[in-house]
Parts: structure tokens; C-alpha cells; sequence
């Protein structure tokens, strides 16, 4: 017992030890910039006070830099995670594990999981070792309501600050929450949002309201994205869901998102010309509700053809969110371009949750940075080092620890914090 | 103590000439191999699973069976060849944990087949009677190389029901995917499942209830066998199952997670004498892997999922790999019809976990956590699970290396005949998705 508790003690010291972020340089590694620069088959990658200050085939250290040799490996962006239950749901069950979505019928569109993400949850070192620094973590469905409530965008880092959260990035909106219908439930939609418009405008004085008995908390929580300072994202699949929402948004300055559009090749030049992003998961293809029974393997490659902007997800529980480069990876087995789908789950997420600052390898860019024994993509390759604000993060799991206890053969990799083996 | 209990029920049954296994009666397997082509596939990278990879080989089909695998191959005149050159060759897949045509696609209410849960035993369900040949996910699944799948029925209750082996071709009848002569699988499930179930006003409520579940049914199944043996019975379907499993003719497939709850399981085995197959799931096999391998248990299991609930949390993705490490008979299955159109994937997910071990597992060990391992806990080793000379020609063609992310199984052959082939998509395409807007738009 005293051996795990000083081996706790050994972690936290060694945590608190990268702290501070310093000047790097990360030599001769093949760089995926995820930016208009493309891949380098090989350059360096300069970090100043964790911002990449410079990204070229070959960069001289001068003055206080720390110097590390990549060779042979490969260099991305921090992948981001575009809807995951990171931190807000520990296990699903009872005993207080999980508060992905609200059970307060005043409080839906204003649900807000940036109070309540824990940053202790042992899933995140397992997202981290996923190489992913950033997340959207979205609530799940309320029982009352389509609208979900608030999504954050987190930092993955292992010494989390309350900068490690920014709230406020989106908010979900669920077309299955509730059986009312759809006959039913666009109507309604589109008197709602003429109602949070008219808060929008006018504050407390709006009103009367037509949809609704509304609760402030929600109006307010609506009105960034009746401004079009925040997007709403929309969880829907079915084409004519998609044609029906495009329609309804069309009149309005929401900056929408879908969520799933599993049917979304039927309709792609559609929303192509709606220009609305979509989130969607590469592994839906199968029939499995009369929503999306024709799920299709070509989705993603027949709606970025047609101009939609593509960002992938699928692995939204908290357990599998390092899991995004594998559906990446399934994107580009069906014939999406490899450096779409690179982008898929770094520039294209950043810019449309308007994460400043990340999803590239680019000057300015904070140096959010995954580093990789081979391809990202290939379940074969795994992470060697990850950099948050040029920070090595601590790669180490409560998997691992559980690992070294029974596994004889299990070699202690990832022991110490930052680069694998250092 | 065991070895009496087994002799014993040996003798008993040949007294009896009960018969609790037989897979042709009297719901008859009637799996025939579709129309098949004799065909060389050369120029590629062959996986046997059973022997060393070799490059640039051959394997001849003929009459649905591997004729000939190997470098140096003569072809014989007359067979159409295929060109594989730059591409791999694996055995067909198989699938020892699938719920398809059980619980289907779409999911309505109404094809939720896969659970008899209405009482804590129902070891006299058959899967086979829900399975819906019609499931698509048929199709996507045998698009991702799977020739054989095991379908077990679902784990909310103590004993779920008996399992099936199909071939995994398109057919109307279940008979006609069913595979005859084989051995007929038990499914249990230990853990939260049937205490979740429970909650619903019925035993078992706690650990300790499923436990009394499992021995209160085993007495019954011990007494029922007694009274075979001296005279006519009427029969039990519930204790027929039940009754197998203590004779050994019908293995076990226990859903389990958690290393304590296998053990109690393992003591079960020996209380009444018989053997326990193979733990599925089992995300904490890892905790005793050793007592695992000295009692000959085979573990069906995940890459790497874990934490979905509470007794998952301790799932490690280096699991798989300290299975083999320890000798213990490994295999990785689905559970999930997403999962199982890319097992080759979660075998290269466990595979690259090993990297973090100083013992390596070579790509050999791998591709049999997917292809010959299963073919063996399903005891049809003698017929597929390899690219072996004899057996049926369970065949993929893949355009990478399988334990790539990019692979994609552009033909896959079941018993010879091609039912898979990317430049002919939509070919085998189910009743229920014919003439869906997803078919309608086919390039064929």
C-alpha cells in the first residue's frame, strides 16, 4: 500500500515539476500542420512562452531553448474531440458518476457543464493518450426538453486552472429529446426562436412570448446564439430533418451546426449552400432507427464533396474520446482525403466552436502539439509526448497503474511525465 | 470430486442416449455453400493464421475449399485468377459474441429478440428462433471480412439461452445459415446485468442472489439428470440446457467483467463439476490470468473498452495482451454490430497496447484472436479459421494490411462463392433495404 502512495506522491512532484513552460524545439519530425502549410516530410517546430513561434523545415536553437530530437516521428495538431461527455460522466449509474443532462424543467437551454466538469476524472489521461487536447463536452439530452443545455470547450491538461474551461461554446439542441412529434416540433422550434430573438433584441422588455412559459434562465442562455456569437448545434439525422431546420434558420443569424446527419448525402449541396457545419460519426451505417435508414459508408466523403464543411465524431462517451483518430482514420478508409479528415478533428472543430488559437501547427497558434511513433491515424502508431501551451502533459493512466499491478510483462512507459521513456 | 461427477454423467448419458447438443434436430442446419468459382488469388501478402506470413503467395479455391496455400503455387490451367498483388489475404473473420437478427436493425420494440429476460432462467431459449436473417447488419458486417458469427442471446438475466453458429451469408431461413455439427453454446451472465433486471421486483437483487440463482438451477439440472437415467422423463427445455452443460456437450459462454466474480464463477464449476468454457468481456481477466490459464478458459474480450459502468471501470487495454502472454486461449469479439465490421481493427488496437510489454506477440498470434481461436472455442476448427488445405474457403481480400485502419475487405469468399466485392457493392443487399434510397443510389 505505502508503495502506491509514494508512487502517487512521485506523480503529483513530478507534475508540479512541468509547470512552467519553457522554450522547446522539436527537431526532424514529419509535421502534419493541419493548416494551408500541409505536411512537412521534415522540419522543426519552435514553442515560445506556449506558442509555436515558428514552423519551418529546419530552425536553429539560439538563445534559452530546450532542444528535442524527434526523428522518425510524427507531429500533429492536438486532436479536439467535438462532443464528449469528458468529465461530466464518470460511469454511467447512479452514486452521484454521471451529470451529463438536466432534470430541471426551468433550467434546459441554460444546463451548464462548464460548473461541473471535473478534471480529476481518471478518463482524461485516456483521452490524453489519444493525443487530444480539446473537447466540446456537450450535455446529453434532458428529459423535458430538445434544448441540452450549454457546451464547454476543455483543455485536457494534467494541471488543470480554470482557464482549462471556457463555457459558453455552443449550445445542443436534440430533435428525439421529446415525442412530441415533428409535426409538432418544428412549428414550435420556429416560435421559439422567434421568442429568444425578440429577448435577444430586447431583454426583459420582450414579450408577450408565443411558444412558451419561458424561464430567464433559458432566454438568456439563447441569446448569444440568436446574435450569432455562439453556435447551436442540432442533433438530428434524417434529410428532411435537415431540410426542415435549414429552412426554419434560414430567416434567422443563428450560426447552426448539425450533429449526426446521418442521412446528410441525400441533402449535401443543401447544406452546402446553407453553409451549416456538420458534426458526424463515420461509423454510422446501419439502419439503425427509421431516422437514418440510409445511413451510408459514403456520408462524409459525399457531403465534403459537396462543400459541407466536415468535422468527425462518434466517440462521445467520456471512456473513448482518444478514440477521434480512429474515426478519422475510418473517414479516410471511406475516401475522405487524409488531411480532411486530420482537419476534421483539429482546424475544422477549432474554427467553427470558435476555439481561438488552436487546431494548427501554425506561428501564433498555441502549441497544443501531439507527437507520434507513426501515422496518428493507425491504431498501430501510438503517442510518445503531448504539449498543452508547450507543457509536456503527463501521460500516465489509472489504467496503467492498474496494469503494473498485475502484468508482469507491463513496462513502465509512460512513468514519468512528458515524453515517454525520459 | 469432478472427475466423478463427470464420469458418472458420462455413463449416464450413454444409458440414456440423451442427446442435448445435436445442432441438426430438430430445428435442422441446413447450410449448403452458395455457387462458388474455382479461382487462384495470387501476388499477395497471404496471413494462413496457422503457419508464417508469406509474401507474394497464393491460395487456390476449389470446389469452396483451399486447394493449395503458399509462394510456390502452380496454377492450374483453366482457373480464373485473381490479381492481388500489393493486397492481403486472411481467413475469414469470425465473430464469437454477435447479436445480429437478434437485436436488429432498426431497433423498433419489436425486434428486441435477443433477451428472453421475463425470468432469471431461461436456459430452454433457442437464439436461433429470434435470429431475422433480413438484419442489415448482416451485410455490413460480412463487408468487414466476418464469415462465421456466434449469436448469443442477450446477458439482463442468470442463464440467457442457448447460441448459434451461422455462416454469415444471405439467406430467408436461419436454417440456412446455420452450420451443422456444431457444438451448442449455454449464455450466462454473472455481475450487474441480472441484478439490474431485477430491480424490476424479481430475484436475483444483490451478487449473492445470482450466486443462489446459479446453484438452485444446477441441483435442479443434477436431479433432472438423475431421473433420465433411471427412467422416462418428460422433457425440460430449461433443464435439457442446463443439463448439457454438466455433461460438457454444451460449452458455456459466460458474460462476466470483473476478476473476483470469474473466480466465483470458476468455484461454481467445480461445485458441480463441469467446465467453463469461455468468459466474455472479462475486462478484468488481466487481474488472474494465471488461474484463467490453469483452468483452461478461453476469454472473449475488447481492445480496449472500458468505465461504461461500474464493473467495467478497471478495464485495461493492455488486457488482451497479458491473456496471451499467459498462455491463456484469447479472443477478441464484437458485442456490437459497429464493432464487428472492423475486428481487425480492435486485434491491431490490442496488438500495438503490447508494444508496452517486453514480450512480443507476433502478427500470427494477432490475426488467431479473430480467425482460428474462435474457430476452436466453437470447436469448427477442422473447417475454417485458416487458410488451411481442406478447409472451406472463408477467404478475405484486403486492400492494406488488415491491421490497418485504411483496410477495407474488397472480396470476401464464404465456403468459395464471393459475397462480398467492392466493385459489385449492393449485390447481397437485404429484403429490408431494397429499394431504400441508400440501395437506389448504387453504381451497379
Amino acid at each position: 500500500m505505502t508503495k502506491y502512495i509514494s508512487a502517487l506522491v512521485l506523480i503529483y512532484g513530478l507534475l508540479l515539476q512541468t509547470a512552467q513552460a519553457e522554450s522547446l524545439l522539436l527537431k526532424n519530425a514529419r509535421i502534419i500542420t493541419a493548416s494551408d502549410a500541409g505536411t512537412l516530410s521534415k522540419g522543426d517546430v519552435l514553442i515560445t512562452d506556449g506558442i509555436v513561434s515558428r514552423v519551418d523545415t529546419s530552425i536553429k536553437a539560439s538563445g534559452e531553448v530546450r532542444v528535442i530530437d524527434y526523428s522518425g516521428q510524427v507531429i500533429s495538431p492536438g486532436f479536439i474531440n467535438p462532443e464528449s461527455a469528458l468529465g461530466i460522466r464518470e460511469i454511467n449509474g447512479g452514486a452521484n458518476a454521471s451529470e451529463s443532462a438536466s432534470n430541471d424543467k426551468q433550467i434546459t437551454a441554460a444546463y451548464n457543464v462548464a460548473d461541473i466538469i471535473n478534471p480529476y476524472s481518471v478518463a482524461i489521461p485516456v483521452a490524453r493518450r489519444g493525443g487530444v487536447t480539446g473537447a466540446i463536452i456537450a450535455p446529453s439530452s434532458s428529459r423535458d426538453s430538445h434544448y441540452a443545455g450549454q457546451a464547454a470547450w476543455f483543455t485536457t491538461e494534467d494541471s488543470a486552472s480554470p482557464e482549462s474551461v471556457v463555457p459558453a461554446k455552443a449550445i445542443f439542441w436534440d430533435l428525439k429529446a421529446v415525442s412530441s412529434g415533428r409535426g409538432a416540433t418544428f412549428p414550435r422550434l420556429r416560435a421559439e426562436l422567434q421568442d429568444a430573438i425578440a429577448y435577444a433584441n430586447n431583454g426583459d422588455s420582450a414579450g408577450p412570448f408565443k411558444a412558451k412559459n419561458w424561464s430567464r434562465y433559458d432566454l438568456k442562455a439563447l441569446a448569444p446564439v440568436m446574435r450569432g456569437e455562439i453556435p447551436m448545434a442540432f442533433r438530428v439525422n434524417r434529410a428532411t430533418d435537415i431540410t426542415a431546420l435549414i429552412k426554419i434558420l434560414a430567416d434567422t443569424n443563428i450560426k447552426a451546426i448539425l450533429v449526426g446527419a446521418a442521412e446528410g448525402w441525400m441533402v449535401a449541396s443543401q447544406i452546402a449552400e446553407s453553409g451549416i457545419p456538420v458534426v458526424a460519426d463515420p461509423t454510422d451505417n446501419l439502419p439503425s432507427n427509421f431516422d437514418m435508414i440510409n445511413a451510408a459508408n459514403q456520408n462524409i466523403l459525399s457531403m465534403h464533396e459537396a462543400g459541407v464543411k466536415v468535422i468527425i465524431g462518434g466517440p462521445t462517451s467520456a471512456h473513448d474520446a482518444g478514440k477521434i483518430r480512429y474515426f478519422a482514420g475510418i473517414a479516410v478508409g471511406n475516401g475522405l482525403p487524409y488531411d480532411e479528415a486530420i482537419k476534421a478533428i483539429s482546424a475544422i472543430p477549432a474554427e467553427v466552436f470558435g476555439l481561438a488559437r488552436i487546431g494548427q501547427i501554425k506561428q501564433g497558434m498555441r502549441a497544443d502539439i501531439a507527437v507520434w511513433d507513426g501515422d496518428p491515424l493507425e491504431p498501430l502508431s501510438q503517442l510518445t509526448a503531448l504539449y498543452i501551451q508547450g507543457k509536456p502533459q503527463s501521460l500516465l493512466t489509472r489504467q496503467d497503474l492498474l496494469e503494473q499491478r498485475y502484468i508482469n510483462e507491463a513496462v513502465n512507459v509512460y512513468r514519468k511525465t512528458g515524453t515517454k521513456g525520459e | 470430486m469432478y472427475l466423478k461427477t463427470m464420469l458418472t454423467l458420462a455413463v449416464s448419458l450413454c444409458l440414456t442416449g440423451a442427446s442435448f447438443a445435436n445442432s441438426d434436430a430438430p430445428y435442422t442446419a441446413s447450410y449448403q455453400p452458395l455457387v462458388s468459382e474455382d479461382v487462384a488469388i495470387v501476388g499477395a501478402t497471404v496471413m494462413p493464421a496457422d503457419k508464417h506470413e508469406i509474401a507474394n503467395g497464393t491460395v487456390i479455391i476449389r470446389d469452396g475449399k483451399i486447394a493449395a496455400v503458399g509462394a510456390d503455387i502452380a496454377i492450374p490451367k483453366g482457373i480464373t485468377v485473381i490479381n492481388a498483388e500489393g493486397k492481403w489475404v486472411t481467413p475469414g473473420i469470425i465473430d464469437i459474441h454477435s447479436h445480429l437478427g437478434a437485436f436488429s436493425s432498426p431497433s423498433m420494440p419489436s425486434m428486441r429478440n435477443g433477451n428472453e429476460k421475463t425470468e432469471k432462467n431461461t436456459a430452454e431459449v433457442w437464439v436461433e428462433h429470434s435470429v431475422w436473417p433480413q438484419d442489415p447488419g448482416f451485410e455490413r458486417v460480412r463487408e468487414g471480412g466476418v464469415t462465421t458469427l456466434n449469436i448469443l442471446p442477450g446477458s439482463a438475466n442468470l442463464f440467457n439461452g442457448r447460441s448459434v453458429v451461422l455462416k454469415n451469408i444471405p439467406a430467408v431461413r436461419v436454417q440456412d445459415m446455420k452450420l451443422p455439427e456444431t457444438r451448442y453454446g449455454a449464455k450466462l451472465a454473472c455481475g450487474e446485468n441480472p441484478i439490474n433486471y431485477a430491480a424490476k421486483g424479481k430475484d436475483p437483487f444483490t451478487r449473492m442472489g445470482n450466486m443462489k440463482g446459479f446453484r438452485n438451477a444446477f441441483i435442479d439440472a443434477q436431479a433432472y439428470l438423475d431421473k433420465k437415467q433411471k427412467g422416462k422423463v418428460k422433457t425440460d427445455l430449461e433443464l435439457e440446457t442446463i443439463a448439457g452443460i454438466l455433461t460438457g456437450e454444451i460449452t458455456t459462454h459466460i458474460h462476466c467483467y470483473r476478476a473476483d466474480e470469474m473466480a466465483m464463477m470458476i468455484a461454481l464449476s467445480h461445485e458441480f463439476g463441469f467446465k467453463i468454457g469461455t468468459f466474455h468481456h472479462a475486462t478484468e481477466a488481466y487481474k488472474i490470468a494465471d488461474l484463467l490459464q490453469q483452468e483452461g478458459i478461453g476469454i472473449a474480450t475488447w481492445s480496449d473498452r472500458w468505465g461504461f459502468k461500474m464493473e467495467a471501470y478497471d478495464g485495461a487495454p493492455l488486457n488482451v495482451a497479458a491473456l496471451e502472454w499467459a498462455g491463456v486461449h484469447t479472443l477478441i469479439h464484437s458485442d456490437s454490430s459497429i464493432l464487428a465490421q472492423r475486428l481487425n481493427v480492435e486485434a491491431a488496437k490490442a496488438m500495438s497496447q503490447a508494444k508496452r510489454g517486453n514480450k512480443p506477440i507476433s502478427r500470427q498470434q494477432v490475426l488467431q484472436w479473430i480467425t482460428l481461436n474462435p474457430a476452436k472455442t466453437l470447436g469448427i476448427d477442422d473447417r475454417t479459421g485458416s487458410l488451411t488445405t481442406g478447409k472451406s474457403a472463408d477467404v478475405v481480400i484486403w486492400s492494406h494490411d488488415p491491421f490497418s485502419i485504411f483496410a477495407k475487405a474488397e472480396k470476401v469468399f464464404i465456403d468459395g462463392a464471393v459475397v462480398v466485392d467492392l466493385n459489385a457493392p449492393h449485390s447481397f443487399t437485404s429484403d429490408f433495404l431494397t429499394g431504400q434510397a441508400i440501395s437506389e443510389t448504387s453504381h451497379d
